[in-house]
């Protein structure tokens, strides 16, 4: 296993006696050569989740293991030998990039850190990562970050989080920032770089579709809690909880099942539960958040199945078939 | 397993690969192409000019600065001795600026007097800078209870009035180079290390001193490689206002009789003696103050260009 996540629970401050429950008690494990995807909706706690496991933010409570080493005990030096097993790519393409710095010297300055190569050889390694990344070193290299493109800058980072030669890649939201006929781009150039490098990857996204040609295995996150983790094929095609169903309902368009021929029919017709199609899109009143979450299930106040087990009891993760991982009461199906 | 990690490809022509400076389909060739006209367009605009106000301006900033320096080269009488001419002359070949009402060479009094307000005002603000510059940046990468602290100190010293302090000092102590420069130095403290600390905590969060962190660099070295070089055109910024500010406050003082002892010339004494003759010889206060005026428009002017250059920059992210 290249990446243990156990029982990890991130608290964070918020002014006098409150606190965020970004993260609560979540755990997965994830293999060399394997993809899991983290979906689920804009501040439920993914990307602090992401930034957590690289030791960017501190848990309260689990632990984190990269191959082997535990980032959330070790201190120092140790520490960030942990972590340059696990890179991070951001979001935003241009901030990710140090604005005063050219190309080259981004790419140099993590090989600098760690002294991993001769100071006349970092140039060129530098150069091999540009064009594994697609772009044209000599082109490329003198720039500032400023005079690139969204995509480019992308590429450049993912660029920079290779220099290190990590063995996870934490990609946060790598994509969503960028034109959606880059977008394409930038999803095959990762997944290329994962089957080359057999990397374990994580991959962030509020974008089901996105996430969906990418992972191997899904994990869908509500507010701070994992409901239902599994093989991509078999979450996309039978959500066992009720709110991947409303994600997949959400998805516009059939695009989804444009990418795989022969079973684009199949899953249309065994879909989402027709309960599920016809519940409101939208919660009616949703005053819960994770400043002060709900009793039980979390997701009890939007749930169209909830009921008294719901509100009081939190469902525990419960393998409902093999590798197929869900916490709620009534699953479907 | 009816889709296996083959499937996963999306749709895309390897060839478009290379191809993000412009998005949309074509081949490799035709990608470097474009890319090579991209780098024509965006040096261009991307690269703003200081201008020639800028250049003109630092020159003048420049020509004070060496004749307060070389002084004692020129060939100028002694700014102290009286009757060099005869009393309150106007401009002549022997004394370009004319004389004061003892006599003195006002152009003489003029430069070495440039040496009390420049030395006094570009020193404290340096040890300003560079104290509380780094206690700002160490505040604001830190946090915590550090940041707390430091903040908390500066807000006391911002609480208490300059120049009641000034006063106090002068009031109780006679007044030297030294001294002036650590009463100045003191005030510019808070003030810098508000700055730097706000543009610190500006780039701290950011994506890249993250990747620096994930990437296992020390703390030392992304304060130093990272932070530092974004936060630093703006408090070069604003330090330079800070120097004009400090000239205004050491000419104040002057002018009071509380700055450097007479009679040591200085821009301020000089108004304040002049001020008596105004009606007879307004040259003698005049001459001081117009050179106040053109540095402090010089040092202003240079300040906002220098902010505006590298704002941009910033602002483009």
């Amino acid at each position: 296993m290249i990446l243990e996540v156990d029982d990890l629970t991130v608290e964070l401050p918020l002014g006098y006696r409150r606190k965020v429950h970004a993260v609560s008690g979540v755990s997965f494990s994830l293999r060399q050569n394997e993809t899991l995807g983290l979906v689920g909706e804009s501040g439920c706690g993914k990307s602090t989740l992401g930034k957590t496991i690289v030791g960017l933010v501190k848990p309260s409570r689990g632990s984190v293991t990269i191959a082997g080493r535990s980032i959330t005990t070790l201190k120092g030096r140790e520490l960030r030998l942990a972590r340059r097993n696990a890179q991070l790519v951001f979001q935003d393409p241009l901030s990710s990039l140090n604005p005063r710095r050219t190309i080259l010297n981004s790419l140099i300055e993590p090989m600098a850190v760690w002294n991993t190569l001769e100071p006349d050889q970092r140039a060129p390694r530098a150069m091999e990562l540009l064009e594994e990344v697609g772009l044209d070193p000599s082109l490329i290299k003198g720039r500032f970050p400023s005079q690139l493109s969204g995509g480019q800058c992308q590429r450049v980072s993912i660029a920079r989080a290779l220099c290190v030669s990590p063995t996870l890649l934490i990609c946060d939201e790598p994509v969503s920032a960028l034109d959606v006929s880059i977008q394409a781009q930038i999803l095959n150039l990762l997944h290329d770089i994962r089957e080359q490098r057999k990397l374990a990857m994580l991959f962030i996204s509020h974008d089901l579709s996105v996430v969906h040609n990418i992972s191997d295995k899904i994990a869908v996150m509500y507010m701070g809690r994992l409901c239902e983790t599994g093989q991509t094929a078999a979450v996309y095609k039978q959500p066992l909880h009720p709110y991947t169903s409303l994600l997949l309902d959400s998805i516009p368009g059939t695009q989804l099942d444009e990418p795989q021929s022969g079973e684009s029919g199949e899953s249309e017709a065994s879909g989402p539960d027709p309960a599920t199609t016809t519940q409101p899109l939208e919660p009616p009143s949703d005053v819960s958040s994770a400043i002060n979450p709900p009793s039980g299930c979390r997701y009890h106040p939007r749930c169209p199945y909830a009921d008294a087990t719901c509100e009081s009891e939190q469902p525990p993760m419960r393998e409902l078939r093999s590798g197929h991982f869900v916490g709620c009461h009534h699953p479907l199906a | 397993m009816p889709e296996g990690t083959e499937s996963h490809q999306v749709d895309i022509d390897p060839d478009t690969l290379h191809n993000d400076a412009h998005g949309h389909g074509g081949a490799r060739a035709r990608d470097k192409t474009s890319a090579g006209v991209m780098e024509a367009n965006s040096q261009e605009p991307g690269k703003r000019v200081l201008g020639p106000a800028f250049w003109i301006a630092v020159g003048w900033i420049a020509i004070i600065a060496l004749a307060a320096i070389f002084a004692n080269l020129l060939p100028l009488p002694n700014p102290n001795l009286t009757g060099a001419g005869p009393a309150m002359a106007g401009p002549s070949l022997a004394h370009l600026l004319g004389t004061d009402e003892l006599g003195r060479d006002l152009l003489s009094r003029l430069i070495f007097g440039t040496r009390v307000s420049l030395v006094v005002s570009f020193a404290s603000i340096a040890i300003g800078t560079a104290i509380g510059g780094s206690l700002g940046i160490v505040a604001g990468y830190v946090g915590g209870v550090v940041d707390w602290m430091a903040n908390a100190l500066a807000y006391i010293i911002l609480a208490f009035p300059p120049l009641l302090l000034l006063l106090a000092i002068a009031a109780f102590s006679k007044q030297t180079l030294p001294k002036l420069v650590a009463e100045f130095a003191f005030l510019s403290l808070a003030p810098l290390f508000r700055v730097t600390r706000g543009a610190t905590l500006a780039v701290a969060n950011r994506e890249f001193v993250q990747a620096a962190v994930a990437s296992g660099a020390g703390r030392f070295r992304i304060l130093t490689r990272e932070i530092l070089p974004s936060v630093l055109p703006s408090v070069i910024s604003y330090a330079l206002l800070g120097v004009a500010i400090v000239i205004v406050g050491e000419g104040s003082l002057a002018f009071l009789g509380l700055s450097v002892a007479l009679p040591t010339p200085s821009w301020g004494n000089m108004i304040a003696e002049g001020r008596t003759f105004l009606a007879v010889d307004p040259w003698i206060s005049l001459i001081p103050s117009l050179a106040m005026f053109s540095l402090l428009l010089a040092l202003n002017f240079s300040a906002d260009k220098l902010g505006e250059r590298f704002g941009s920059r910033e602002a483009k992210l």
